[in-house]
């Protein structure tokens, strides 16, 4: 088998992201993926102790003292060691922003060919091949390498699979520390989130607020909504502009993608750059008082009503139902 | 939607950019506000000033832009378009300009500066009927035609009340000057009232077309949204004909403008014929998309909810405000009767 | 100081966009070509540092077909200084590594302290080019800034820029040269003016080929292997509330297992 290297992103407390599971799931369908992450001097092993969770047996780890002061250098130098010791067929990498930084580097850095935003990937005789969802998923492309080593970036939320637990077994990985133009990070805060509500772009549920909820409070009908269905909160571009809610949250053309089971709009038009980011749902529902809204065009069940008044009711039924 | 008759890269990038602005700055609500409360928008004025508008047409040394007539027309059709009811017309593409050819010293000292910046309105009488001129109470300066001869004012020196105007955005008075205030230190130089009625004309044409293109534009998309017996009423044959026959005219009324515009520029003999050409078929062309426009919405154009209503009552000022047609029409036929070499003298560029 | 942002011209998001079904490149034919409005962004931050220090320069830098030109004119329409358009059919269907390896050469021909450009396309969506050129280039970069700013003076100061985004805000700091990405948090783009309209006429554009920047072997890293359209979605059931909505609704989410 072929070995794929996993790139693991940590958050500012150590949390490892929830899209791990897609690259490991990925990984899995060209190679056996082996985890490479980066952490301060000494928390080597209660990192290792957490990967096994999401599937990965084999994890290379760097000790760096660079690790949250300097902006993806460690990530960048982590993987080309590890791609020189294992000589992997593939690096993948999560397609978020930090994510994109270090395989735009890491890309230049090994010569490697570079598949961007996939959804999906197979091997092909040598080749790696990656799929992507073009225009708001209105073209399914692929693409490949050839025989040039493949970075990916990957879309988190992509396989939906959930990860079969091992136990997880660290080497170390040594990078030198030489001082390299770089960014430094000088403050870094998590956004506080509530743990029992999914992350947006792995969610399988989301519901989303416009323009319409009209103020940052009125978004805590869409939440509660999100809430009795298990789903997590996402917004239109006008809602985050609004300031109703921060940009993390935005889906769309320049938000997130999202490809959930389940889609609620509530108060959003459906103007082509929103539905760029949610028409893949599986099944969309819309709650618009305008009946000629362009969300109606793509949703499987359309109320055209008052948010006001249907979502509140709504969340009675489904509390009711329960 | 732009023509190619001599509408060079200029007159398309100026007309982009006011359109970009006001797609922008002047979207139904600030249009519809400006009807029910019928004042005049002080800020989009300033923005749109800011823009550069007021002095396009003044030439660099007195601080504008030095931009042809024939560059602007786009531009002036763009604010037709957008609903901004702005006394642009009268300031920028009259007073300026012929303060700058026919005041005297002090006077382009005193007026050019604060018109070309915004800081002042201009209105002006050229053209309007008598005594009326249009946002004549918020103007800081009139031009002031009595006698054949052109009058420069400030405000201390008229005064005026307000008539109905047909259009609650556009708002009319009647000014009133004592006499004894004309007098050699007002008055602008010879040549200055054929000119200037020229510009007006000219200027006002491009005005309407822009607001006949925005009523057919709006009467199309119904058209196409529009249902009746189970079909977009756009399919049926009686109402694409209303609209060929609308779009025929005000296709042919657009290169008109132009005409007159570069006819005035550059100081044609046709001019004062190019723009009672301009005129009519502005004019005819604003009655005939009005026509259809109301027909094809079936009459809600006329109630006051409906947008549409707002680019019709602007239409219907117009059409009659700066010569209306039967006007423009008599006077190149009087002009032609007039002309010992027949009408090819009239309308050698045509 | 001397920035030069980095322009796209892209299909307008409000018009079709289509893939070419042979090549899977941007069918350019069919929608409308506009400057990304990142990249409006990207012109407006720069100009903003243009206004506070009148000795900053802003050069517009793009790659792309002819009609390319229309997004540099309107960059400098709004006040930039002037442009570098690289511009050679053989160029056409670059994938990210061509286009980093060309633009990072166009950058090495001239001087400058900060690159800007927007966080991605909204036809690419990559987001990889402005850490790409960092890296060919061997300086610093900051991705994804909602905004920054610069502390000290022209010299030897820093730039500042915070970001937020996938969870994190961040406060980053880097020296010069260097190169950001901003996002749409950045303020909104001024609208051109009479003069900067007329004006951006007379304002330099250079016109550079791959071979004036030395390239000859430009190779794609990637290639399309296969393009496949989705069949477009189609509206389902919709009802008017008439204060039933709710259980309606709760019945279809029933019927499909999401309650
Ligand atoms: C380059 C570019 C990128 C963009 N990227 C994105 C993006 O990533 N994501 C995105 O979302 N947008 C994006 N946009 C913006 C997009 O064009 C729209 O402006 C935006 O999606 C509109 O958000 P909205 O639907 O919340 O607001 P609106 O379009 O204002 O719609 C509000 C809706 O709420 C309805 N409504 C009002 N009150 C009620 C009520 N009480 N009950 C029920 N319904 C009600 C109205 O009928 C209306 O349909 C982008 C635009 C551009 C140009």
């Amino acid at each position: 088998m072929t070995t794929v290297l996993v790139s693991i992103e940590l958050t500012p407390s150590g949390d490892v992201r929830p899209g791990l599971a897609d690259l490991v799931a990925h990984a899995r369908s060209i190679g056996s993926p082996v985890g490479v992450v980066t952490v301060a001097p000494g928390d080597s092993a209660s990192v290792t102790e957490r990967l096994g969770a999401f599937g990965l047996a084999e994890v290379l780890v760097a000790e760096s003292a660079a690790v949250g002061a300097a902006d993806a250098e460690p990530r960048v130098r982590a993987l080309v060691a590890a791609a020189a010791a294992r000589n992997p067929t593939a690096v993948l990498i999560a397609n978020t922003v930090r994510g994109r930084d270090v395989a735009a580097r890491v890309a230049v850095r090994l010569d490697a060919g570079l598949l961007l935003d996939i959804v999906g990937l197979h091997a092909e005789g040598k080749r790696v091949v990656g799929e992507h969802s073009v225009f708001g998923g209105a073209y399914l492309t692929a693409s490949t390498a050839g025989d040039r080593m493949t970075v990916a970036t990957v879309r988190e939320g992509s396989t939906g699979e959930q990860p079969s637990p091992v136990t997880a077994s660290a080497s170390a990985l040594e990078i030198d520390d030489t001082t390299v133009p770089t960014a430094v990070i000088t403050e870094a805060t998590e956004h506080a989130r509530r743990s029992e509500r999914p992350e947006l772009r792995t969610a399988e549920r989301v519901v989303s607020g416009g323009r319409a909820v009209g103020s940052a409070e009125g978004f805590e009908l869409v939440e509660r909504l999100a809430d009795a269905l298990g789903a997590a909160v996402g917004a239109s571009r006008a809602a985050v502009d609004a300031g109703y809610i921060s940009q993390d949250h935005q889906v769309g053309q320049t938000g997130v993608s999202v490809s959930p089971e389940l889609y609620i709009a509530l108060g959003i038009s459906g103007a082509i750059q929103h539905r760029a980011g949610m028409q893949t749902a599986k099944t969309i529902v819309a709650v618009n008082k305008d009946e000629t809204a362009p969300i109606f065009e793509i949703a499987d069940f359309g109320v055209v009503g008052d948010i006001f008044t249907v979502v509140p009711a709504l969340i009675a039924e489904v509390e009711a139902r329960r | 939607m732009t023509g190619s008759y001599g509408a060079d890269e200029t007159s398309v990038e100026l007309a982009t950019g006011l359109r970009e602005f006001f797609n922008e700055h002047c979207g139904l609500d600030r249009v519809r506000a400006a009807w029910s409360d019928g004042s005049l928008d002080l800020a989009l004025w300033g923005e749109v000033a800011a823009l550069g508008f007021t002095g396009a047409l003044a030439s660099e040394e007195v601080g504008g832009l030095g931009v042809q007539p024939e560059d602007l027309v786009l531009a002036i059709e763009e604010i037709g378009y957008s609903g901004a009811s702005l006394p642009l017309v009268d300031t920028a593409a009259v007073v300026v300009p012929i303060i700058e050819r026919y005041g005297s010293a002090e006077q382009r000292a005193s007026f050019l500066p604060g018109l070309i910046s915004g800081e002042r309105i201009a209105a002006s009488t050229v053209m309007f009927g008598g005594d009326r001129a249009m946002f004549a109470a918020e103007a800081d300066v009139l031009l002031l035609e009595r006698d054949d001869c052109l009058h420069l004012l400030d405000r201390r020196q008229f005064s005026t009340v307000e008539v109905h105007s047909p259009d609650p955005a556009s708002r009319l008075a009647r000014v009133s000057v004592e006499s004894s205030v004309l007098s050699d230190a007002t008055r602008l130089a010879a040549g200055a009232t054929d000119d200037a009625r020229g510009r007006a004309v000219w200027a006002a044409s491009a005005l309407l077309n822009g607001v006949s293109r925005r009523m057919l534009e709006m009467t199309v998309d119904h058209a196409k949204t529009r249902e009746q017996f189970g079909r977009a009423i756009g399919s049926f044959q009686a109402v694409k004909h209303l609209i060929a026959d609308a779009w025929v005219a005000m296709e042919s009324s657009r290169p008109c403008a132009w005409y007159a515009a570069h006819a005035c520029s550059q100081g044609l003999a046709d001019a004062a014929a190019a723009a009672s050409v301009a005129k009519a078929s502005a004019s005819d062309a604003a009655r005939v998309v009005g026509d259809s426009a109301l027909q094809v919405h079936g009459g809600i154009g006329f109630t006051w909810e409906h947008p549409l209503h707002f680019w019709m009552k602007r239409g219907k000022l117009l059409e009659h405000a700066y010569g209306s047609r039967g006007f423009h029409l008599r006077s190149l036929g009087a002009a032609m009767r007039d002309d010992q070499q027949g009408s090819d003298a009239v309308f050698p560029g045509l | 100081m001397k920035i030069i942002t980095l322009v796209k011209q892209v299909p307008d998001t409000w018009s079709e966009r289509r893939l070419d079904p042979e090549t899977g490149r941007v069918d350019r034919a069919v929608s409308e070509a506009v400057i990304d409005e990142i990249s409006e962004r990207a012109i407006e931050a720069a100009l903003a540092l243009k206004d506070a220090d009148k000795s900053t320069t802003v050069t517009l830098l793009t790659m792309g077909p002819a009609g390319a030109l229309d997004a540099l004119r309107k960059g400098l329409s709004m006040g930039a200084d002037d442009a570098v358009h690289i511009r050679d059919d053989a160029l056409q269907g670059a994938d990210v590594t061509i286009t980093s390896r060309v633009i990072a050469a166009a950058l090495l021909r001239r001087p400058w302290d900060l690159v800007i450009a927007g966080n991605e396309s909204t036809d690419g969506r990559g987001g990889v080019l402005p850490a790409m050129l960092a890296e060919r280039l061997g300086v610093a970069s900051a991705t994804g800034l909602d905004s920054f700013e610069l502390t000290g003076g022209a010299a030897g100061g820093d730039l500042v820029g915070r970001r937020s985004a996938d969870g994190v805000d961040e406060v980053l700091r880097l020296g010069f040269p260097s190169v950001v990405s901003i996002t749409e948090r950045m303020p909104d783009a001024r609208f051109p003016n009479f003069r900067g309209i007329l004006g951006a006429k007379k304002k330099p554009v250079e016109v550079l080929t791959a071979a004036d920047l030395g390239l000859t072997d430009l190779h794609p890293a990637v290639s399309v292997v296969s393009v496949a359209e989705r069949p477009p979605r189609q509206a389902g059931t919709r009802i008017i509330d008439d204060g039933s909505a709710a259980a309606a609704l709760a019945d279809f989410f029933a019927s499909r297992r999401l309650i």
